[in-house]
């Protein structure tokens, strides 16, 4: 809470009390404690009643009524009775409630007393959410500490502390419980300050509340929120206003859930009857700002999935309602709503409001407020982020910088079908194999399941699909376009070199690499270490890349790119990053401080390079950890990793880190180099902090904690240069030490001159290569034909439609991610040894993997699916939140319990997800290959195709009053009972009842 | 019931099906739905004369409608100003209950929108101040639509034509 600045806040959130919490009593005796109590316990509740409603204190961390109709309401009832202290709200973010628990714990006890004398009341209940578990203990401790001062022996009355509470998805409370009397902790600090304070005194700060301010405001963090000022006027007075571009940025009260306002109507009265008039929350807890770009229908529909859910247990009217304004704001954010959808809002919205629901502030307000975008959205206009309206790729497909669209692959494996795996990856990645063994795999940190029970292990079924191929006669030969009569030189063979060649044969064109050394393959077999990439391996890859009919020229350096340039009709230069970069501190040019890829690339050539036995690697990245262990098996006895980071925030993979740390290296993190001594010693001084809190590099050290090492070599892995002796002559531009290229075509300054790779945008991974050389394909061809590049260049395409597997619900549910068998430190461990160590997953393995993808591509977690089963009081479907903001099937098997079959699931799902199977009198309802829900069909009398459930008709059957339900004993299908042609009420006809 | 009645004058219907086809067209659907149908049956004899019965089958609209008890969603629901049982599409979410519960399976599947469709009188055509598509394109006049009290039953007026014409014939 440091952030919170006590001038913004009302003084009775005393700072100090938070260290004490709350043990210590404000004062000596109960009644100078809590001398609100005092002058209360002189009321009789009438009186404390009357008291109240003169203040006009409102409840203002909700609804915004004033409190003494709730009062009222509480005094009327009868029998046991309960104080709630409700510290819930709609945004987590909020900080109010946090703050009252901690640094007004007396004030906030003593109101509650001051209420418990109205009815004797002998249970307080203090609700808790999630994030705020621990934070009772103030609350507690001054509870114990005034009846020790009141010299209570035993407690009378009893604290309730419900943890994991939820807020409800009222707009107030249900009026009709007269036994329970709730307020937001705050609200209860000001009733005792109300009572504390002489009849007839003014109370300035009893008209305001807290609010919490969030990004988008150039100030943050808890203020003092006054009732009776403007809007506008205080959002622009708090710490400078709006930090948010755009003309009219959009104010969002609780995280969407209290409601949306354009900044340009916010010059209203902060009056909780003002508020609520322009449709939004009456007592906001949090308020942030978007920029006008925001798509505020996407917003409104999060909202409502938000105030679905927290009506959990609500009836099934209730449901129904909040289910269905949400299905019809996803309709539209998809593209497939109209008109009508608009019409059915707006009456919903009506709806909401008077049933008393929370969600009637967000849907109103937005469809008041941003009608226009509604309206573009509705008619499948425009959606102002773009992302609206269309079918978004899976997350995987689109993290992945080459765009490999993983599903379709997954399945494909599923299937047993290595070809067609091979096809749809090569369509975006010709190095599979490569990528299947050391790709550090963003894709699997985009998984929607990572957050469930782990990522899908995307990465090596890549490589499965790879070996097969290449155990039976090599991987399927791309279709290639007839020849252009174009010549391309390539000027490097590392991974953009390959990619760029890759697709420019397949486009037709004739293409020839350069490589400066021996072998080809850049930094894929000089950078990284053989026990991670065979170069056996590599070969085999390279080769599937030469028999398209790409020469590869080894042992060939180009070293004047205007000649080269002159011999062919395009040129790609990828000369990757080939020389460390040094650091310019003291010592950095003695002959024991080596450069890291300069290291790798003399092992990796088959240098005798020796090292050790002490040695000491700076650096926190990849490559750190790569040259580590390669240290370790060119003489080192011991290898310390010494990185500008902390442990959780270096670069370098978890995976990679603990495999070092397993072989032995000594991991050092936190430390920045300062200087090297000659005569062995490498020096360290202690390092705060890396990035500033904008996230720019920008290290802060304390040059007072210094750590030496003594070592034998140095080997620095802080950073890699490109060699651009090549350039000269040519005209093309560089910046920072790398080539200057355009960022979208990667053409040079010099027409015809394309580059990418490590040597146009600095050191990455091979992958990211891979996506320079692809697009830069593209770029040549198009430039060569004269006609703009693909609009889908570097975007995610769909390269197969394969049905999902059919996988087992509780598998699918339940399966946890493989882990790769790998060989133990022993066996790859020892000078000279580079046995590769990971074994790769087992062909068994493999296919459980692909079983675990929940095929993001074909769901598109817009959960229409679930709020349809919701709308039809079933509850069948459940879908989990993820990060990547959209929801997902974790549980595949609720279904089988509740699911009636009547299919209206798959009639909304907009992708065709979910689906129904009627075959053999079984109705199957199956999401994405997994079949959730079997059912018999009922067969008709009239021998027509079944279609429904015996469930269905139940359900229909209880919706019918019992003479109206009989005709459905005919069990006829509904187009003979047409063809009959009955009319109504004729008795004795098809089982209706005489007379 | 609605307070409109929509008549069927058998007699006189030769059973094209242009109803039919100007309902469908009228709400834009494909083949499949169909909210009227003519309904033929025979030939059956009639004084030696092979003859078709046509029976028209639009909506009765219920005065407590089936479909309407057995809508989950409130899509399905009777206009309180004229008692015309509608859907409000935005509103189906395509559960077939409906069509189930209806005792004359009225209310239609579109595979188009996947959502039901139903007769509703062509309610824009009515609250327009025209016709039901049924009847305006009806070849034989046959149909005829209004409020129940106004439209005249063609069975009636034509048995008591049919009674003014007996003596000029027996004669």
């Amino acid at each position: 809470m440091s952030e919170l600045q006590q001038a913004m806040l009302p003084n009775w959130l005393d700072a100090d009390a938070a260290a004490l919490s709350g043990a210590v009593a404000p004062a000596a005796t109960l009644a100078a404690a809590l001398p609100g109590l005092a002058r209360a316990q002189a009321m009789t509740p009438m009186q404390r009643l009357q008291r109240v409603q003169q203040s006009g204190l409102g409840e203002w961390g909700a609804a915004g009524e004033p409190i003494h109709l709730a009062w009222r309401r509480f005094l009327r009832g009868q029998g046991p009775s309960v104080l709630v202290i409700d510290a819930t709200s709609f945004d987590p973010r909020a900080l109010g409630s946090a703050a009252v628990l901690q640094r007004a714990p007396w004030l906030l006890a003593e109101g509650v007393l001051i209420a418990a004398g109205l009815r004797d009341s002998m249970t307080i209940e203090l609700r808790l959410p999630a994030e705020l578990i621990g934070q009772e203990a103030a609350f507690l401790n001054a509870a114990d500490a005034i009846r020790s001062l009141a010299n209570i022996q035993v407690a009378k009355r009893r604290i309730d502390v419900q943890r994991n509470c939820k807020p409800g998805c009222w707009a107030d409370a249900p009026a009709g419980d007269a036994s329970r009397l709730v307020h937001t902790p705050q609200t209860w600090c000001r009733i005792a300050r109300l009572f504390a304070a002489a009849s007839g005194a003014q109370i300035a700060d009893l008209d305001a509340s807290l609010l919490t301010l969030g990004r988008g405001l150039a100030q943050r963090g808890l203020v003092e929120f006054a009732r009776s000022g403007n809007l506008r006027r205080l959002i622009d007075g708090w710490g400078g206003g709006v930090e948010v571009d755009g003309e009219d940025p959009v104010l969002v009260f609780d995280d969407g859930l209290g409601g949306f306002l354009p900044l340009s109507k916010a010059d209203l009265s902060c009056d909780p009857l003002a508020l609520a008039a322009t449709g939004i929350i009456p007592s906001p807890s949090t308020l942030m700002l978007m920029a006008a770009g925001v798509c505020v229908v996407k917003q409104t529909r999060r909202a409502l999935y938000r105030h679905w859910q927290l009506a959990e247990g609500e009836s099934a009217k209730v449901r129904g309602l909040l289910a269905r304004v949400a299905r019809l704001t996803t309709e539209i954010t998809l593209g497939r709503g109209d008109a009508g959808h608009l019409a059915a809002l707006d009456e919903l919205a009506l709806d909401l409001a008077i049933q008393g629901l929370a969600a009637a502030w967000p849907l109103g307000s937005s469809l008041r407020h941003f009608r226009a975008q509604w309206e573009q959205h509705v008619r499948r206009e425009s959606c102002p982020e773009g992302l609206c309206l269309e079918r978004n790729a899976a997350p995987c497909h689109s993290t992945c910088p080459a765009n490999i669209d993983i599903p379709s692959f997954m399945a494909h494996l599923g299937n047993g079908d290595y070809r067609s795996t091979i096809e749809v990856i090569r369509r975006d990645n010709p190095l599979p194999l490569t990528c299947g063994l050391i790709c550090p795999a963003p894709c699997e940190s985009a998984c929607v399941r990572g957050s469930h029970d782990g990522a899908v292990f995307i990465r090596p079924l890549k490589a499965k699909a790879a070996e097969h191929c290449l155990a039976n006669g090599g991987y399927p030969k791309p279709d290639l376009a007839p020849d252009t009569g174009k010549r391309i030189g390539i000027i490097g063979s590392g991974p953009a070199g390959l990619t760029a060649a890759y697709y420019l044969r397949t486009y037709g064109h004739q293409v020839e690499i350069f490589e400066a050394q021996e072998h080809a393959g850049g930094m894929l077999r000089y950078g990284i270490p053989a026990y991670r990439l065979p170069p056996d391996l590599l070969d085999q890859e390279l080769e599937q890349i030469r028999v398209l009919g790409i020469p590869i020229h080894t042992g060939a350096k180009v070293d004047r790119l205007d000649d080269f340039r002159k011999r062919y009709d395009a040129v790609f230069v990828g000369p990757g990053t080939q020389t460390s970069r040094l650091l310019p501190i003291p010592g950095a040019h003695y002959p024991f401080v080596l450069g890291g890829i300069d290291f790798l690339r003399a092992v990796r050539s088959g240098e005798a390079v020796r090292v050790g036995p002490r040695v000491v690697v700076i650096g926190g990245g990849a490559v750190a950890i790569d040259v580590a262990m390669t240290a370790l098996r060119q003489g080192a006895k011991s290898v310390d990793l010494v990185s500008l980071e902390k442990r959780r925030d270096m670069p370098a993979g978890s995976h990679d880190i603990e495999g070092a740390v397993a072989e032995g290296v000594q991991l050092r993190p936190g430390w920045g180099p300062l200087r090297f001594e000659e005569e062995g010693e490498a020096v360290f001084q202690f390092c705060e902090r890396v990035k500033d809190e904008t996230g720019k590099f920008d290290p802060k050290f304390d040059a007072a904690r210094l750590l030496a090492l003594e070592v034998d070599h140095v080997i620095l892995a802080t950073g890699q240069g490109t060699d651009l002796a090549l350039l000269e002559g040519s005209g093309v531009e560089t910046v920072r030490g790398f080539i200057a290229a355009d960022r979208k075509t990667l053409m040079t300054n010099v027409p015809g001159i394309f580059a990418g790779g490590d040597g146009q945008q600095g050191p990455r991974t091979a992958v990211e290569a891979i996506r320079a050389g692809k697009i830069a394909a593209a770029s040549i061809d198009a430039w060569l034909r004269g006609v703009p590049m693909d609009a889908m260049t570097g975007r995610p395409v769909r390269r197969a439609e394969v049905i999902p597997l059919v996988v087992e619900a509780h598998d699918r549910s339940h399966r946890r991610r493989a882990s790769m068998p790998e060989k133990s430190v022993e066996e790859v461990l020892g000078a000279g040894n580079y046995v590769r160590i990971e074994e790769g997953l087992t062909d068994t393995m493999a296919q459980d993997e692909v079983r675990r993808c929940l095929r993001c591509d074909v769901c598109i977690g817009c959960g229409m699916c679930m709020v349809a089963c919701s709308e039809m009081g079933i509850e069948a479907l459940r879908m989990g939140d993820t990060t990547a903001g959209r929801l997902a099937y974790f549980d595949f098997e609720r279904a089988a319990k509740l699911c009636i079959g009547c299919g209206a699931c798959t009639q909304v799902c907009p992708t065709g997800a979910i689906r129904l199977e009627d075959a053999d009198g079984v109705r199957r309802t199956i999401i994405t290959g997994t079949v959730v829900c079997e059912q018999p069909l009922l067969a008709f009398s009239d021998a027509a195709v079944p279609t429904q459930t015996p469930a269905h008709r139940d359900y229909i059957r209880k919706r019918l009053p019992l003479h109206m339900a009989t005709h459905l004993e005919r069990q006829i299908s509904p187009s003979s009972a047409r063809q009959r042609g009955d009319r109504p009420g004729v008795p004795g006809r098809d089982g209706l009842p005489k007379g | 019931m609605s307070i409109y009645a929509l008549r069927h004058d058998a007699a006189n219907c030769i059973g094209c099906q242009a109803c039919e086809v100007h309902c469908k067209s009228n709400k834009n659907l494909g083949s499949g739905p169909s909210p009227c149908k003519i309904i033929s049956t025979g030939p059956i004899d009639v004084d030696g004369v092979p003859r078709v019965r046509h029976t028209f089958m639009p909506c009765f609209h219920c005065e407590e409608a089936w479909c309407v008890k057995a809508c989950p969603t409130g899509a399905m629901t009777k206009r309180e100003k004229d008692g015309i049982v509608h859907i409000q599409a935005a509103l189906c979410v395509g559960c077939k209950s409906c069509i189930t519960a209806c005792p004359w399976g009225t209310p239609q599947w579109d595979p188009a929108t996947n959502k039901v469709v139903k007769c509703d009188y062509c309610m824009d055509r009515v609250d327009a101040g025209l016709q039901p598509a049924c009847v305006t394109k009806c070849v034989t006049g046959c149909l005829s639509f209004g409020l129940a009290n106004e439209v005249p039953d063609p069975r009636r007026e034509r048995y008591a034509h049919y009674l003014l014409a007996e003596p000029a014939r027996s004669e």
